[in-house]
């Protein structure tokens, strides 16, 4: 591949240029097993948000905020 | 104390995949939800402690995948589950949480040994790269991609997904040539 004027470190840059990984790397989970627990995932994921996660929210929030308001 | 509304915002946000990472750890709606709920607890309470700007879906996951093994750990000391009784009990709760076609993973995923299962998840599902899986965990990125190859491996043996064979693999060849 390489052209035989490349010199060693040449040659190792772009080996490395290659074989780097990107700082994060993405992970290969793309056959029928992920595609299905990607489906299990998603079922859940995209169901609205039960009404006690919303009160549970708001409760927080009201204990938090002073009650004077400016 | 006051909380922006930027954090309860986010809290909201991300809780439909807190949900899905509980139920894919626990395989019950019922303690899946639970965890969730001490998990935003938790967060809200602690949120001194979470730097904004930083992945917070990462720091939620933690919080929840802690709180997991809290529970676990708990109930392990209260009841020896036998073997199988646990995996039966998942199985009926399966049915009662989710669709049939779903069921049959979601007992193939709690068959799996709970650190493969959470690596699996967080890094096919979830969405976190290699490195907040491990993060996550607390190992190491290696640590986590061997996981998920063992998971993989179990999870299709369990499911017992057929490799194409050689004739399916040449058809498909022969009309990809010919489109």
């Amino acid at each position: 591949m390489a052209d035989k004027t490349t010199n060693g470190s040449s040659l190792k840059m772009k080996l490395k240029k290659v074989k780097m990984p990107p700082a994060k790397s993405k992970p290969d989970v793309s056959d029928l097993i992920g595609e299905r627990l990607r489906n299990f995932y998603d079922d859940v994921a995209k169901q609205p948000i039960p009404d006690r996660f919303l009160d549970l929210l708001s409760q927080l929030q009201a204990a938090s905020t002073p009650n004077k308001k400016t | 104390m006051v909380i922006s509304t930027q954090f309860h915002d986010d809290l909201l946000a991300a809780i439909p995949s807190l949900r899905a990472f509980g139920l894919s750890l626990t395989a019950r709606g019922d303690r899946a939800d639970d965890l969730v709920q001490e998990t935003l607890m938790k967060a809200w309470k602690y949120h001194g402690s979470f730097t904004a700007g930083t992945n917070m879906k990462a720091w939620l996951y933690t919080i929840l995948r802690n709180e997991f093994y809290t529970q676990l750990r708990k109930r392990k000391r209260e009841v020896e589950d036998a073997d199988g009784v646990y995996s039966n009990k998942v199985a009926v709760h399966a049915e009662q949480d989710g669709h049939l076609d779903m069921a049959d993973f979601t007992i193939a995923l709690a068959k799996l040994p709970e650190d493969q299962r959470e690596a699996i998840v967080l890094v096919g599902a979830s969405g976190f790269s290699y490195e907040e899986a491990a993060e996550i965990c607390g190992c190491a990125v290696g640590t986590i991609k061997s996981r998920v190859n063992r998971a993989r491996n179990r999870l299709t043996e369990l499911l017992q997904i057929e490799a194409p064979t050689v004739a399916s693999l040449s058809a498909q060849t022969t009309l990809a040539r010919r489109a």
